[in-house]
C-alpha cells in the first residue's frame, strides 16, 4: 500500500511539475525590496570599485605619505612640522572610518577578520591601555624595545597616542617627540608602517576580489548588516557612552570615553563614518545600494534613510568646537542628543529596509481556519 | 478590482485550493479511493445545501477578506520591525551570530512552521473550549457535507483571530531571529510557497476537507495529522479531538488526539456535535449574523 502510494506520488509530483512552466521558478528574494531578476551585477562592481576599493586606496595614499614625511626628518621636529603631523594623523583617522564603517572583506577572507580590532583598540581592546604601554616602553633606558610595542604600533589609537599624547600642546608634543633621541618618532615609524601594510592588504583585497559580485543576495546581507552594525557602533560607541546616553553609562557623562578624546578628533570621526554611510546610500554619480534600492520599489525608505544621513551631518556641522566640549559631568550638549536621536532613527530605517526586503505579505491561507 | 476575484486563488501556491494541491489530491482519491471519489462527486455531496452555501461563502468571504480583513490586520512588517526595535532597546543590540546560510534558512523554516503550527493548534483549541469563540467557529462545524471549499467556510471573526496570529508569529521569530542574525532571514521555499507547507498541501491537504478518508497508518498519525483525523474532527463525535493542522504531537502531548486509522470503519457523520444538535439552513446571513443574534438560524 506504502509502496504504491510512494509510486503514484512521484508519478503525480512529476506530471505536475513538468506542466509547470519558467513562470514558476522561484529564485530567492533580494534583501532591499524588489525583484532578484533586475539586479545587476555592475551595481556590486561599483560599489566595490567606487566606494570600497577607493576609501582603502585613498588610506594607503595617505599613511604613505606620511610615511614619507616621517622618514625625511633629520633633525628635530619644529612645531610646524609637529602641527602637519597632527593634520595627516586627521587624514588617517577620516580615511580609516570610512574603510572600517563598511568593512565587508571579514566575510569574505578569514584572514582579514580581525583587522579592524587589530587596528583599532577603540572599545574592543579596553583591556590595553595604549598609552600606558607606550609610556612604559619611552620610559626603558637604552635603545627602542619595539617588541614591547608591538600591539600597539598595530593601531591607529597608537598613533593618535604618539601624536597628541594626553592633549599637549604642539609646543609640549615637540618636546616629548624630540626628546630621547626621538624614540616616540621611531615608534610613530613603526605604528605608521604597520597599519600602512594592513591598509594595504585591505586595498588588495578590495581590487582582486571576485566573491563580492558574485552572489548577488549574499551581498546585499553582508551590506546591510554591515551597516547597521557601523550605524549601532557609530550610535552607541561612539556617542551615547560618553554623552551617558546608553543603560550602562546612563546620566554618567564622560566625554574621556570618546573615541578620539586625546586628539578632539571624535567629531571628524563621526562626520567620516556618515559620509561613508552617504558613498553607499546618498545620491551618488555611481551606482550604489540606494540607487539598487530605490530602482527595486526600496524608495521610500532610501528617501528617509538619506534624510537621516544629511539631518546627522547638518548637525555635525553645528559644532564650532571639539565634540568633548559639549560633554561635562553636569550637562550634555542639545545638540549631540539630536545627532544621538538621528542616528537611531537611522538604525530604524535600515532595520526597515531589511525587513520590507523579506516580503512578509500578509498570507491569506494563515488567516483561515481549519 | 481582479483582487477581489477569488478565482486568483487556484493560482496562488499560498493557497489551499491552489490547483497543483487539488490535482494531487484527486490524483490520491482517483488512485486509492475510486469509492469515496464518485460520493465525493455525487449529487447527494456536490449539491447538498451546505456545499452550496460554501460555494457561495468562498465568493463572498473572498471579497469581504480583501475589502475589509485585510486592511484591519495590522502587517508583518510593522511587529517585526516593533519586536526587532524594543528587542535592541531592552536587551541592547548585540552583535550578530555567524552561522552558515544553510544552517539559518533551514532553522527558520523549521522553528517558523512548528511554532505556527503550535499557534494554530492552541487558537483552534481556544474557538471550540471558550464559549463566546466557539459560537464563530460553529460556522465552520455546521458543514454537513464536506469538500476542499469547507476550509474557506469560517466567519470574518475567525478569519480576523487567525489574521492576527499569522502575523504576530511571523513577526516575533522574524524578529528575533534578525535581533540574533541580522539580514538575509528567509523561510526555504518552493514556487514561492514555505517548503514545509508545500509539501503537506502536496499529500492530501485538500482532502481535510472531503469524503476520502486518507489514513496515515497509526504510526504516522502520532506525528501528522491525516485528512482522516480531521474528518473525524468534523464529525459529531469527534468534535473536539484533533485540533492539529500539519503535526500531530500537540495534540499528542496535550491530549487530544485521535488516531484515524482505528476510527475510519465508522461512518462520517459530519455537522456540529450531537450536544447541539439543531436544524441548520444553511444560510449566508445565518453564517454571519448567528454568532451575534441567536435568533438567526445557522
Amino acid at each position: 500500500m506504502i509502496q504504491k502510494l510512494a509510486k503514484s506520488t512521484l508519478l503525480g509530483v512529476v506530471l505536475f511539475f513538468g506542466g509547470c512552466g519558467g513562470d514558476n521558478a522561484y529564485d530567492g528574494t533580494n534583501l532591499v525590496g524588489g525583484n532578484p531578476s533586475s539586479v545587476q551585477g555592475d551595481v556590486l562592481a561599483s560599489i566595490q570599485k567606487n566606494i570600497l576599493l577607493n576609501n582603502a586606496t585613498t588610506l594607503v595614499e595617505n599613511l604613505n605619505e606620511v610615511q614619507s614625511t616621517l622618514n625625511s626628518f633629520e633633525q628635530n621636529l619644529s612645531s610646524a612640522e609637529v602641527q602637519s603631523l597632527q593634520s595627516d594623523f586627521v587624514n588617517i583617522i577620516e580615511n580609516w572610518k570610512k574603510v572600517e564603517a563598511i568593512y565587508v572583506a571579514s566575510e569574505y577572507d578569514s584572514a582579514l577578520r580581525t583587522m579592524p580590532i587589530n587596528m583599532d583598540f577603540f572599545n574592543k581592546g579596553k583591556n590595553f591601555d595604549v598609552a600606558t604601554n607606550i609610556d612604559y616602553v619611552l620610559g626603558l633606558n637604552g635603545s627602542l624595545q619595539t617588541a614591547q610595542v608591538k600591539k600597539t604600533t598595530k593601531t591607529v589609537t597608537g598613533i593618535e597616542y604618539l601624536l597628541f599624547a594626553n592633549q599637549a600642546s604642539i609646543e609640549e608634543m615637540k618636546a616629548l617627540i624630540n626628546q630621547d633621541s626621538q624614540k616616540r618618532l621611531e615608534i610613530m615609524k613603526l605604528a605608521v608602517a604597520n597599519v600602512y601594510d594592513n591598509a594595504l592588504l585591505i586595498q588588495a583585497f578590495y581590487k582582486e576580489d571576485v566573491k563580492f559580485i558574485s552572489n548577488v543576495e549574499d551581498t546585499l546581507n553582508i551590506l546591510v548588516n554591515t551597516l547597521v552594525q557601523s550605524t549601532f557602533d557609530l550610535r552607541e560607541l561612539r556617542i551615547g557612552e560618553a554623552a551617558g546616553f546608553i543603560f550602562k553609562t546612563k546620566d554618567d557623562p564622560k566625554a574621556e570615553r570618546l573615541e578620539y578624546f586625546r586628539s578632539k578628533k571624535s567629531l571628524e570621526a563621526i562626520k567620516a563614518i556618515l559620509l561613508a554611510h552617504q558613498e553607499v546610500m546618498g545620491q551618488q554619480s555611481f551606482e550604489n545600494l540606494a540607487s539598487f534600492a530605490s530602482s527595486n520599489g526600496a524608495d521610500a525608505v532610501v528617501k528617509k534613510i538619506q534624510a537621516n544621513l544629511s539631518n546627522a551631518l547638518a548637525i555635525v556641522g553645528e559644532f564650532s568646537t571639539p565634540l568633548q566640549n559639549g560633554i561635562t559631568p553636569a550637562s550634555v550638549d542639545t545638540k549631540i542628543k539630536r545627532l544621538y536621536d538621528e542616528i537611531t532613527d537611522l538604525q530604524k530605517n535600515y532595520f526597515e529596509s531589511l525587513i520590507n526586503a523579506l516580503e512578509l505579505t500578509p498570507d491569506i491561507i494563515e488567516a483561515d481556519g481549519d | 478590482m481582479f483582487d477581489y476575484l477569488t478565482f486568483d486563488y487556484f493560482f496562488d501556491v499560498n493557497q489551499r485550493i491552489y490547483y497543483g494541491y487539488v490535482m494531487m489530491a484527486f490524483f490520491i482519491a482517483f488512485v486509492f479511493f475510486r469509492k469515496s471519489l464518485k460520493k465525493q462527486f455525487s449529487r447527494e455531496v456536490l449539491w447538498h445545501k451546505s456545499a452550496r452555501l460554501d460555494y457561495l461563502y468562498f465568493i463572498v468571504s473572498g471579497v469581504l477578506k480583501v475589502a475589509i480583513i485585510l486592511p484591519l490586520l495590522i502587517g508583518v512588517n510593522e511587529v517585526t520591525l516593533w519586536v526587532v526595535l524594543r528587542l535592541n532597546e531592552y536587551f541592547g543590540y548585540i552583535s550578530r551570530i555567524r552561522v552558515s546560510k544553510e544552517i539559518l534558512l533551514l532553522s527558520y523554516t523549521l522553528v517558523l512552521f512548528a511554532v505556527s503550527d503550535l499557534s494554530r493548534y492552541w487558537l483552534h483549541r481556544l474557538m471550540h473550549s471558550v464559549p463566546i469563540l466557539w459560537r464563530f467557529h460553529r460556522v465552520h462545524h455546521s458543514a454537513e457535507v464536506l469538500n476542499p471549499l469547507t476550509f474557506y467556510r469560517v466567519h470574518p471573526l475567525e478569519n480576523i483571530l487567525f489574521g492576527l496570529r499569522y502575523v504576530l508569529v511571523t513577526g516575533v521569530i522574524t524578529a528575533i531571529y534578525i535581533y540574533f542574525f541580522g539580514a538575509g532571514i528567509r523561510a526555504v521555499e518552493f514556487l514561492g510557497a514555505n517548503i514545509l507547507v508545500f509539501v503537506f498541501s502536496m499529500i492530501g491537504s485538500n482532502l481535510r476537507h472531503s469524503h476520502i478518508p486518507l489514513s496515515y497508518g497509526v504510526k504516522l498519525e502520532k506525528w501528522f495529522i491525516s485528512p482522516l483525523q480531521h474528518q473525524l474532527h468534523h464529525t459529531k463525535i469527534y468534535t473536539h479531538r484533533n485540533f492539529g493542522s500539519y503535526l500531530a504531537i500537540w495534540d499528542r502531548w496535550f491530549g487530544t488526539l485521535t488516531l484515524g486509522k482505528a476510527k475510519s470503519s465508522k461512518i462520517l457523520d459530519f455537522g456540529l456535535p450531537i450536544k447541539e444538535r439543531e436544524r441548520v439552513t444553511h444560510s449566508l446571513l445565518g453564517a454571519f449574523l448567528n454568532p451575534f443574534i441567536k435568533g438567526i438560524k445557522l
